[in-house]
């Protein structure tokens, strides 16, 4: 152990100065808070002028068409640019990822023709000589995954049965325990992986594999200590007060982005850790709360800065150029107290001092049995600025303990033993068309996989149940094999190092798999088996629509007929997919969220059994079709809450979206009424609710006016976006979207 | 026992106090102009369900409430008294707050039968028919029923359509006040602005009526304080 006086100087504990375990240093030394929300403090003049000056280089971005610039000359890494500052005397926290604010960096390691997209979309020209490199020297992941796809999974990718693959870009979903950068310091982190990779010999391929993955981790940490020298903060020792505690926890998750593209590179769960250098800061004279709020007023700045090169196609899917700095907030820990400090406050103060924003996606741990004063503070922000989204702290500690944060938008992660192969989704509704079209796609016609043709006027049950069986196995083997093929590909030449080496060397892995389209298919299957289905068959015996007599319950009126059916679908599918070889011994989990990407699955999917009409949007994640959920919210909520977080560990996404009206007459009883129907949709079992209170009448407004609305920020699925960021087609859905409201 | 509903809501914050479930009954004889729910009107449409299937939906909305509220409407619930009561007992008995939200089209000794089952009533008061001809039932025989609620120690709450040159004249609204001061229990005065989002319905269903078929001016803030103002603010909501 060095000379870690200074910076520990007050704490308690002996296992976390043994070992790297930053749980055990928040659980000995943290301070739970128990009162409401009067001590916060406002924006510090320079604070308020630095975010100032970034929201002006924000509207010139938006009005250079999203992006204000970018670097073609360099390659994305570490230590790629000089520092880079926005003004520097009004910084606090210092760090960019390239040397200006919103310079977008090239990162080619994912793949070239996605950096030569994007920069003709936006005008640019990407430097000939890292052409040369990208396209003659060196194979990217996207390259080398194309060359291992098999026709089948070429097909399934371009028909929209499988999309949204991370084959050309960062798959993301990584969260680095960045806390361990000050609370260690990178010396310390690399001595640990140095003794790590002694102890393992190269005895087979996954020891030679894991060898490997270190070495790569402590070059990452020593390019991480260079960067820090950079900016003038030596983060190889550990941070002594709590704006370095602030400052070299932000420097490492700056090298991750650095370094890496991924769709949602989250935050983790910090508040607790960072309250304890404040409290100690406090404690000593050194910092008042003006001083605190500044540092993660500073802090967030940055946050909402980060920025990455995409191609128009991908906006489609994830609209509103979202990263998922996603910070979780709260949650109660396994010793009983809650894990709530100021600190939480603080992160929920930064929506009224910089605005509501979709950066960072603050999350919620929630539990009936956190502090009523926090409660209180989450649920008017809420309401104030749906920005916010909830997950069941009381569902996920169980499994994952208390020290997990939420990655991306639900899936939950044990930050410094967990990393994921993320996955994206495939589309069952499509599924369901190939099912009832005799194997052949919907549309062109062209033969998908090998089911036979269902025969007679109506659809009889038992045959298209049997039919989507078939099609589901088939679909789950493609959908695995296809992942297999992404990630080993993605570890060989787009390898997270910064990120893995704030986790543990030999990390317990998850494959995410994902599905769009639950409640089409759960409401087309109820209308087969509960109403009668006639399929209305082209020239070439495809279905074009579908014609149905009688009613059939719906998905989102705790009708355990069409909820079962949900339930049904995904523990057939999870069931399969578990089945399945995993590359690298990764464990098959399963999230029912779309993002935006219900619009674009509902574009390439045909018309279905439920009576939705072709090309018409999904409802996002796992909730009810628009419209359908004749009995008011709880049904609603009951519903989706029947789908079982034990199949479905990678996450559910519910949105929630209501009037203010519908929610309360006036402030107090909206803000008592949200918290009881959080903790009744938890208490029924449900994983996430997204949390919008607004009026479909604002939103129409803001799609004719967005200058009225600049900062209006929703919740769509798993993430928050800014309404003006959405396409046009975007934003009519969200306004198609069910609204909880009353004559 | 079988009742007619048209539909249970799981969550609403505008049928009493505090957040609530709502069972609209099946069936109405009044036929308003301004009624929002015409598809209850019809006594044999809606759905049929047991008491026992009716109090498991209900159970399963309880954890999400404030606290188990229940306010039956319609429809007109009177008109199928015996279920009604039986509802009302069942619920009490499992510790929901019961609320009726009635028009009272119904004899004064139902109506009294009524509000001793229930722990708030919510009376619509109607407009007068001869003055207006804006309900089919008249008005007269309904606030006899109301007026009788007097007598007994149920709150009473008074509701009220402010229709912008149909309802909200100024005698009327003040007569309002003076009727509402009689009652010794009573809760407060609800004054419902009118609006025109049922129009779809009305169409759905091939129904006419003026209020729908074309745009009426829309009540301001401030009409509707001045409203508040005759009746008695005292009286009122909020």
């Amino acid at each position: 152990m060095q000379h870690n006086g200074v910076a520990w100087r007050g704490f308690n504990g002996t296992l976390w100065k043994k070992r790297v375990e930053v749980a055990d240093f928040i659980r000995e030394n943290y301070t739970p808070y128990y009162d409401g929300d009067a001590f916060l403090a406002k924006s510090t003049e320079r604070t308020a002028a630095l975010w100032a000056a970034c929201e002006d280089l924000m509207r010139q971005e938006r009005a250079k068409g999203g992006v204000l610039d970018i670097d073609t000359k360099r390659v994305a890494g570490i230590t790629a640019w000089p520092p880079g500052y926005i003004a520097k005397e009004l910084e606090v926290i210092v760090g960019l990822q390239t040397d200006q604010p919103l310079k977008r960096m090239v990162n080619p390691w994912g793949g070239w023709r996605m950096v030569e997209a994007a920069c003709e979309a936006y005008g640019a020209t990407p430097d000939p000589a890292m052409a040369k490199i990208f396209t003659r020297y060196r194979r990217t992941q996207n390259e080398a995954i194309f060359r291992n796809y098999t026709p089948a999974m070429r097909q399934a990718r371009k028909l929209g049965l499988i999309t949204g693959l991370p084959d050309a870009y960062g798959r993301g979903r990584l969260i680095g325990d960045y806390r361990r950068v000050p609370l260690y310091g990178t010396a310390r982190l690399m001595q640990d992986k140095e003794d790590d990779l002694q102890r393992m010999d190269n005895v087979d391929e996954f020891a030679i594999h894991t060898r490997e993955d270190i070495a790569d981790q402590i070059r990452a940490l020593e390019r991480m200590a260079q960067l820090g020298l950079a900016y003038g903060c030596d983060i190889s020792r550990p941070a002594e007060t709590a704006q370095e505690a602030v400052q070299w926890l932000y420097l490492a998750y700056l090298c991750a982005v650095k370094e890496q593209n991924g769709a949602a590179m989250s935050f983790g769960h910090n508040s607790a850790f960072l309250d304890i250098y404040i409290t100690r800061d406090m404690a000593e004279g050194r910092l008042d709360e003006a001083g605190a709020q500044e540092l993660i007023d500073q802090l967030t700045i940055k946050l909402r800065l980060v920025r990455h090169l995409r191609t128009p196609e991908y906006e489609q899917l994830f609209a509103g150029d979202p990263t998922w700095v996603t910070e979780s907030l709260g949650g109660m820990g396994e010793d009983g107290r809650p894990l709530v400090t100021k600190t939480d406050f603080r992160w929920l103060q930064t929506l009224r001092n910089l605005g509501p924003s979709p950066e960072p996606n603050l999350t919620v741990l929630w539990s009936p049995r956190l502090p009523r004063g926090f409660r209180q503070f989450c649920s008017e922000m809420a309401i104030e600025s749906s920005a916010l989204q909830f997950e069941n702290d009381d569902l996920m500690r169980p499994i994952f303990g208390d020290d997990y944060g939420i990655s991306c938008c639900v899936s939950a992660t044990r930050i410094g033993y967990d990393m994921q192969f993320f996955g994206a989704r495939v589309n069952l509704a499509k599924a369901l068309l190939l099912a009832l079209n005799g194997g052949r796609d919907e549309f062109t016609g062209e033969p998908v996989v090998d089911v036979p043709e269902l025969s007679g006027d109506y659809l009889e049950w038992e045959s298209v149940w049997a039919n989507f069986e078939k099609v589901l196995e088939w679909l789950a083997t493609l959908y695995s094999r296809t992942m297999n093929c992404i990630h080993y590909m993605h570890d060989k030449f787009n390898y997270e190092r910064v990120q893995m080496a704030m986790i543990n060397s030999v990390p317990n892995r998850n494959m995410a798999f994902g599905v769009a389209g639950l409640s089409v298919v759960a409401d087309s299957l109820a209308a087969v088996r509960y109403a009668r289905v006639r399929p209305v068959r082209n020239a070439s015996g495809l279905a074009e629509r579908f014609e149905v007599v009688g009613e059939y319950p719906a998905y989102g009126n705790d009708d355990d007929r069409a909820d079962g059916l949900a339930v049904r679908v995904v523990r057939t599918f999870q069931d399969l997919l578990s089945r399945q070889p995993i590359y690298r011994r990764a464990k098959a989990t399963l999230s029912v969220l779309t993002i935006t990407s219900n619009v674009v699955y509902g574009s390439k999917t045909g018309a279905t059994p439920d009576g939705r009409e072709a090309g018409k949007p999904f409802a996002p994640g796992a909730n009810p079709m628009h419209g359908r959920e004749r009995n008011g919210v709880v049904a609603a909520m009951r519903s989706v809450a029947k789908l079982p977080y034990d199949i479905c560990r990678d996450g559910i996404s519910y949105t929630f979206s209501i009037t203010p009206r519908a929610l309360g007459d006036g402030e107090a009883s909206r803000r008592a009424n949200l918290i009881s129907l959080i903790d009744g949709y938890f208490g029924a079992g449900g994983h996430h609710m997204n949390v919008n209170v607004y009026g479909r009448e604002m939103l129409i407004d803001a799609m004719d006016h967005p200058e009225k609305y600049p900062n209006l920020t929703i919740r769509v699925s798993g993430y928050a976006v800014r309404f003006n960021r959405l396409s046009r087609e975007q934003q009519q859905e969200v306004i198609e979207r069910t609204i909880f409201e009353r004559m | 026992m079988q009742g007619r509903i048209n539909q249970l809501l799981s969550f609403s914050t505008f049928d009493g106090p505090g957040t609530r479930a709502v069972v609209f009954m099946q069936g109405c004889p009044v036929g308003c102009l301004f009624c929002h729910n015409p598809e209850t009107w019809d006594p044999a449409g809606g759905t049929l369900i047991t008491l026992d299937d009716l109090m498991r939906r209900l159970e399963r909305f309880r954890s999400f409430l404030s606290r188990p509220a229940l306010t039956i409407t319609g429809g007109e619930p009177l008109l199928q008294f015996d279920f009604v009561m039986a509802l009302c007992a069942a619920a009490r008995h499992e510790g929901w707050h019961v609320a009726l939200d009635t028009s009272a089209c119904a004899t004064p000794e139902k109506v009294l039968a009524a509000a001793a089952a229930v722990d708030l009533m919510m009376c619509s008061l109607k407009p007068e028919a001869d003055a207006t001809r804006l309900c089919k039932a008249c008005g007269k025989p309904m606030q006899r029923s109301i007026a009788a609620l007097r007598d007994q120690p149920t709150p009473v709450r008074l509701r009220y359509v402010l229709i912008p040159g149909f309802t909200d004249d100024d005698a009327v609204l003040r007569s309002l006040g003076a009727f509402a001061r009689t009652f010794p229990n009573l809760e407060s005065v609800e004054l419902e602005p009118f609006n025109s989002l049922a129009r779809e319905k009305w169409e759905a269903l091939g129904m006419h009526s003026p209020l729908f078929d074309s745009p009426l001016p829309e009540l301001h803030e401030q009409a509707i304080q001045r409203a508040r103002e005759l009746v008695g603010v005292d009286l009122c909501m909020h």
